[in-house]
C-alpha cells in the first residue's frame, strides 16, 4: 500500500517538476500548436502558448483577383452536397467548370479543397467523408484538363463548421467543399 | 454485506450541484442525474485532524464522501446525525451507527509529522458483522498528494463494497473548444486538477492514451494539414510520427503499446494501419475502395474493431492484427453505427448508433449476443469511451447550445453530466487505471 502510494507520489512530483519549465522539451518537431505542461495543477499561468497553426506556408490569393473571364462566378468558391453524400449535384457543374478552366489554363495555379460535413455521426469517419467530398471535386477538375499536382484535398470533417446550430439550416450549409487558392 | 451487489429497477434522481474551486482553467463541473436506488448506506467520518496543522482544503473524508455520492452507489449519512466520532476502530460502538442505518464505516487520522508532510491512516468496518474490511497507514503524504491519496481510499472504499475496481484516481483527455481556440487537456475524473496539454487554433481530435496512461496520441493540424503526433504528459515532449498525404487520423494504442493503429488514406482510399512505434514501419491492415477508419484493439491485441461503409452505410467490422478477412459486427443494430470502444473484458462495444430516425446515440453491443442496447437519448451523441472497470461509458452530448461530457453506467442506471462552462467539451478519452 505504501509502495503503491509511493509510486503515485513520484508521478505527481513528476508532473509539477514539468510545470516549472514551459519550454516544450526536446524531439517537438512542430509548432503548429504549442505544448503545454503542468504548471496549471496549481492555478499558476498556463504554460500553452499560441500556436503558428494558421500559417500554411502559402499566401492565398482572393478569387476575384482570378481573371479570365469568370466575373458571374467570381465568390462561388464553395460546393454544397446531400447528408452522407459526396456526389456533386448538376447545380455545381458550373462553378466546377470555371475553376476547372482557369486551372488547366494556368499551370502554376495551385488549390486547396477542403473537404467539410456537418456534425452528424462520428468525427474519424466524418473526416473521411469530407476527403470524399474533395477528391470528388478533384477528379472533376482532372477530368476538365487541370493537373494532379495543382490539387490539394484537405479533409476537415465536421471540424470546422461555418454555421453553428443543430438542424438542417446549419448543416447544409457545412456540408461543402471551398476551393481555396494558394497561388494564382 | 460485502456480497451486496445492486440489482435494481427503478430510478433514484438526485441532485448533487457541486461547484468546485476555479482554478486557470476551468474545472469540469459534475453533476449526478441519475444514481441506483438500493444504494450502499455507509458512514464517513470526519477524519481526525493533528493539532499542529491541517492537511488539507477540503479534508480527505470530504474528497472521498464526494466520490462515492458521485458514484451513484452510496447513501452517505449527514455529518450532522453522527452523535461520536472515532478514528480507532476499537473506539467504534457499531450499535450506534446501525441505528443511523449505515452498514458502512470509514473512519481515519491525519497527523501532521513534518511540516507539508502527514501520515493517513484508514480503517472501514462492516457494521453488521462488526469488523474490519480494509485499512492502511501512509507515510509522510504531502500537502500536494492528499488529494489523489484520497481517490486511492475511495478506489478501496468502492472495492470493498461493490465488487467492482474503483475509477476515481484515473483521469479523462478531452477536447475544449473556446472562441476557435482548440486545447487538448486531462483533468482528474472528478474535474480537477486540469493540465493543458496542447493549444492550437485548428482542430485537435481522437486522444488515444497510452496503455501505462503515461503518454497521448491525438490528431492535430501541422502547416494546415492533420498528423498523427505522440505526447508525454510528464515532460509535454511531443513526436510527429505519421504525416502523409491525405488523412492521418484516428489513432489506437495497443494494448502492448508498442502500436499504433491508425487510419491513413495516402495510397488513395481510408484504410487502417499499424505502426510499431519504435521504427514507425507500417502495415496496411485493410485494402478496401470505401472508408475504413477508427481502428479499436480488442483486449488481447489480436483483433481490431473498426468503422467502414464498404456494404453501403458505415458499420462495424473485425478483422485479425495480421490481415485477412473481415468479418461484419453490427448486424440488425441499426442504418449507422461507428467509432467503436471496446470494454476492458472484450465483451462489449459502444458505439455510435442511429437506429432509424431519431438522430446519433450511444449503443452498447453484446458481441456474444449480438445484440445493441441504445445507452444515451440524445440526438447527436458520440466519441463514446469505457471506463478502465469497464462499468461507465464516458460520451460527448450536444445539446442546444452546449457539448458537454456525460457518463452512463453499462445498466443504464448510473448516469452523470460534467459541463464546463464556457466551453465546448468533447472527445473524451478514458485513461487506464494508474500504475
Amino acid at each position: 500500500m505504501i509502495k503503491n502510494l509511493t509510486l503515485i507520489s513520484a508521478l505527481f512530483a513528476g508532473v509539477l517538476l514539468a510545470g516549472c519549465s514551459t519550454t516544450t522539451g526536446p524531439g517537438v518537431d512542430s509548432d503548429a500548436g504549442s505544448t503545454a505542461t503542468g504548471s496549471d495543477v496549481y492555478g499558476s499561468s498556463s504554460a500553452a502558448t499560441s500556436g503558428t497553426g494558421m500559417d500554411t506556408g502559402f499566401s492565398s490569393l482572393p478569387l476575384d483577383s482570378i481573371g479570365g473571364g469568370a466575373g458571374g462566378e467570381i465568390g462561388s468558391k464553395t460546393i454544397y452536397f446531400d447528408f452522407d453524400s459526396y456526389h456533386i449535384q448538376a447545380e455545381y457543374q458550373p462553378v466546377v467548370a470555371v475553376h476547372a478552366a482557369y486551372l488547366a489554363s494556368n499551370p502554376t495555379a495551385r488549390v486547396n479543397l477542403q473537404g467539410h460535413t456537418d456534425e452528424r455521426g462520428s468525427r474519424e469517419y466524418n473526416m473521411a467523408l469530407g476527403e470524399r467530398r474533395g477528391d470528388s471535386v478533384a477528379n472533376l477538375f482532372l477530368a476538365a484538363g487541370a493537373a494532379d499536382n495543382q490539387l490539394y484535398t484537405v479533409a476537415y470533417g465536421e471540424e470546422s463548421p461555418v454555421a453553428d446550430c443543430h438542424d438542417e439550416t446549419c448543416w447544409s450549409q457545412n456540408r461543402r467543399v471551398v476551393i481555396e487558392y494558394t497561388a494564382q | 454485506m460485502v456480497d451486496r451487489r445492486l440489482g435494481v429497477t427503478k430510478k433514484l434522481v438526485f441532485l448533487v450541484a457541486m461547484l468546485w474551486q476555479v482554478g486557470v482553467l476551468a474545472e469540469l463541473r459534475i453533476d449526478i442525474t441519475q444514481g441506483v436506488e438500493s444504494a450502499i448506506p455507509i458512514a464517513v467520518l470526519p477524519f481526525a485532524q493533528s493539532a499542529q496543522g491541517t492537511s488539507a482544503e477540503p479534508g480527505i473524508d470530504q474528497l472521498v464522501t464526494a466520490d462515492l455520492q458521485r458514484s451513484g452507489w452510496f447513501a452517505l449519512t449527514p455529518v450532522e446525525s453522527m452523535l461520536n466520532r472515532p478514528y480507532k476502530s476499537e473506539d467504534v460502538d457499531y450499535r450506534d451507527w446501525r441505528l443511523l442505518g449505515a452498514e458502512a464505516v470509514l473512519i481515519g487520522q491525519v497527523e501532521m509529522v513534518a511540516p507539508d508532510r502527514f501520515d493517513v491512516r484508514f480503517e472501514l468496518l462492516d457494521a453488521v458483522k462488526q469488523q474490519r474490511l480494509a485499512g492502511a497507514r501512509y507515510s509522510s503524504v504531502a500537502k500536494s498528494e492528499m488529494r489523489r491519496l484520497a481517490h486511492v481510499i475511495a478506489d478501496q472504499v468502492f472495492r470493498q463494497l461493490t465488487g467492482i475496481d474503483g475509477i476515481f484516481s484515473t483521469r479523462i483527455a478531452y477536447v475544449t473548444t473556446t472562441n476557435g481556440r482548440h486545447e487538448l487537456q486531462v483533468a482528474d475524473i472528478d474535474g480537477y486538477n486540469p493540465v493543458g496539454v496542447l493549444t492550437s487554433p485548428e482542430p485537435i481530435m481522437s486522444p488515444s492514451w497510452s496503455a501505462n496512461g503515461r503518454e497521448l496520441a491525438y490528431v492535430a493540424f501541422d502547416q494546415g494539414r492533420p498528423a498523427v503526433f505522440v505526447q508525454e504528459l510528464s515532460t509535454g515532449k511531443r513526436r510527429k510520427v505519421a504525416q502523409f498525404r491525405g488523412i492521418n487520423g484516428a489513432p489506437s494504442w495497443s494494448p502492448n503499446g508498442q502500436e499504433l493503429a491508425l487510419t491513413l488514406s495516402k495510397d488513395g482510399s481510408p484504410d487502417i494501419y499499424i505502426m510499431q512505434l519504435a521504427t514507425g514501419k507500417l502495415t496496411r491492415l485493410t485494402d478496401h475502395y470505401a472508408i475504413d477508419t477508427e481502428p479499436a484493439w480488442s483486449p488481447d491485441g489480436q483483433q481490431l474493431y473498426f468503422t467502414s461503409d464498404r456494404g453501403g452505410k458505415p458499420q462495424i467490422y473485425r478483422i485479425s492484427r495480421h490481415g485477412g478477412a473481415t468479418t461484419r459486427v453490427t448486424i440488425n443494430m441499426g442504418k449507422y453505427n461507428a467509432d467503436a470502444s471496446v470494454s476492458p473484458d472484450g465483451k462489449y462495444l459502444a458505439v455510435v448508433n442511429n437506429s432509424g430516425q431519431n438522430g446519433y446515440q450511444i449503443g452498447l453491443v453484446d458481441l456474444q449476443a449480438s445484440q445493441l442496447t441504445p445507452l444515451s437519448s440524445g440526438r447527436l451523441d458520440e466519441s463514446p469511451s469505457f471506463s478502465p472497470n469497464g462499468r461507465l461509458i464516458i460520451y460527448t452530448r450536444t445539446q442546444a447550445n452546449s457539448e458537454s461530457l456525460a457518463v452512463v453506467s453499462i445498466d443504464a442506471k448510473v448516469r452523470q453530466q460534467l459541463a464546463l462552462q464556457q466551453a465546448k467539451v468533447r472527445e473524451p478519452a478514458w485513461s487506464p487505471f494508474s500504475q
